[in-house]
């Protein structure tokens, strides 16, 4: 008996980087598929941004993102500074999300076996088959009672990476204000 | 041949020990080879929270400037000229164009997997180029891309090869119409362009002037692909130089751990 529940237990320590991997890709299956469905079918009317502007904010954890993109300024910045800059990053990365896609393409989709680099945290590798170019983009998640995605990485570029070396020489010249403004700035590019 | 000098200039600060290091090597804090973050330390520093990319860039303001006069140059110059080939050229033409020369350029990747010691890839990259040359008309179709062990092979280059042999970057620069690359990347583009058989039409027939004709084709078909990366790189950036800068950093060390 005592050798059942030894056994018993070992399965499941072993068995749950497996299942939190599966619960993971099942998650980010789940958001690629509504997002292509969206984007298949948008054929004029409202700009893919707005289209696609509920999924993103239930896939991604834009916080997160926001935060570590910011890097250790963050904690310098108010609670008011924090929301503000949370809301325009959002803004921003779905604008810039929604730029990839062409309304009536459908990308073909391989998802690759993911690696858990810490508990709660997962890197799935996928390769995109679009426009006749292949691509390799890795959705780095974490469970925060539900996997969210928290950073993308194309082509091995990290999104927060790139953020957050901008970000970076921007807080150093003038913080949390230099900060806001440039995000004000570029949600106002078109 | 029109990178033969920068080539030089730059072999001289690569393989010299002053400018080596400070990009490729991981200081605390640097992106780690894998491309994943390394933690440096602090009550809640972890893997993702301090993903942060050092760059070696000891002639910004230069740098900044080219960058600016690259900015306008493709504004005004290569993306109305890039919108008009599109529409010009549909994209399976465009795509077909692509294949043929990205096949000629065989010799650029056997060359490099093999001297990464990546035998198993010369192997894969020779079938690639004998399935694509017989069953893909000389190389305008990619029938490779149905065969699973071919259609995921990393591509690989002279710039990649020095990355694997632990070559640094050394100091970033942006190059004139180019764009964004290192003194490692110039001196790899000429090693590339020596590779590139479309290079050898200058040593046969005895003048720059085929290897110019036959490559323009090249160049042009590439325009648009390359103003839309450069877009996906600048458009949202709150800052379009490093957001360039640390793009092209990243993406170049993750070819390089491919």
């Amino acid at each position: 008996m005592k050798l059942w529940f030894f056994l018993l237990g070992t399965a499941m320590v072993l068995g749950a980087p497996a299942r939190a991997a599966g619960d993971a890709e099942s998650s980010l299956r789940e958001g690629l598929s509504e997002i292509l469905a969206v984007t298949e079918g948008a054929k004029g009317g409202r700009p893919m941004a707005d289209r696609l502007q509920p999924i993103l904010e239930k896939r991604i954890c834009f916080e997160s993102m926001t935060r570590r993109a910011v890097g250790p300024g963050w904690r310098q910045f108010t609670t008011a500074q924090q929301e503000e800059a949370t809301k325009l990053f959002t803004k921003l990365i779905i604008r810039s999300y929604s730029s990839k896609f062409t309304p009536g393409q459908r990308p073909e989709v391989n998802y690759l076996k993911g690696t858990s680099p810490a508990p709660g945290k997962i890197e799935i590798p996928i390769t995109i088959l679009y426009k006749g170019s292949r691509y390799s983009i890795v959705y780095r998640m974490e469970n925060r009672g539900r996997w969210l995605v928290t950073d993308i990485l194309a082509e091995g570029v990290s999104l927060v990476a790139n953020y957050r070396a901008q970000f970076d020489g921007l807080y150093k010249k003038g913080g949390a204000t230099a900060v806001l403004d440039s995000l004000r700035q570029s949600v106002a590019r078109t | 041949m029109k990178l033969l000098l920068p080539a030089l200039a730059c072999a001289a600060l690569v393989f010299s020990a002053g400018c080596a290091g400070q990009a490729g090597k991981n200081a605390p804090g640097a992106a780690s080879p894998t491309g994943k973050a390394v933690a440096s330390g602090g009550a809640d520093a972890d893997w993702d929270e301090v993903a942060e990319v050092k760059v070696h860039d000891p002639i910004e303001p230069v740098n900044r400037g080219i960058f600016w006069f690259n900015h306008q140059l493709y504004t005004y110059v290569a993306k109305p000229f890039s919108t008009a080939y599109k529409f010009v050229f549909p994209q399976p033409v465009r795509h077909g164009i692509r294949n043929a020369y990205d096949n000629i350029r065989f010799p650029v990747r056997l060359v490099n997997h093999t001297l990464q010691g990546r035998l198993d890839r010369s192997a894969k990259e020779t079938g690639k180029f004998l399935v694509n040359t017989t069953a893909g008309a000389g190389g305008i179709m990619k029938p490779s891309e149905k065969i699973p062990a071919l259609a995921d092979l990393p591509s690989a280059d002279t710039g990649q090869t020095f990355a694997k042999w632990g070559v640094p970057h050394g100091p970033y620069v942006v190059l004139p119409v180019l764009g964004p690359s290192s003194c490692r990347e110039v001196v790899g583009t000429a090693g590339d362009t020596a590779l590139n058989p479309i290079s050898w039409l200058t040593f046969v027939f005895g003048g720059a002037a085929w290897t110019t004709g036959v490559s323009a084709p090249s160049g042009t078909h590439s325009l648009p692909d390359r103003m839309d990366t450069y877009d996906l790189a600048t458009k949202d950036a709150v800052d379009p130089y490093v957001s360039a800068r640390t793009g092209y950093i990243q993406y170049r060390n993750a070819a390089a751990q491919r």
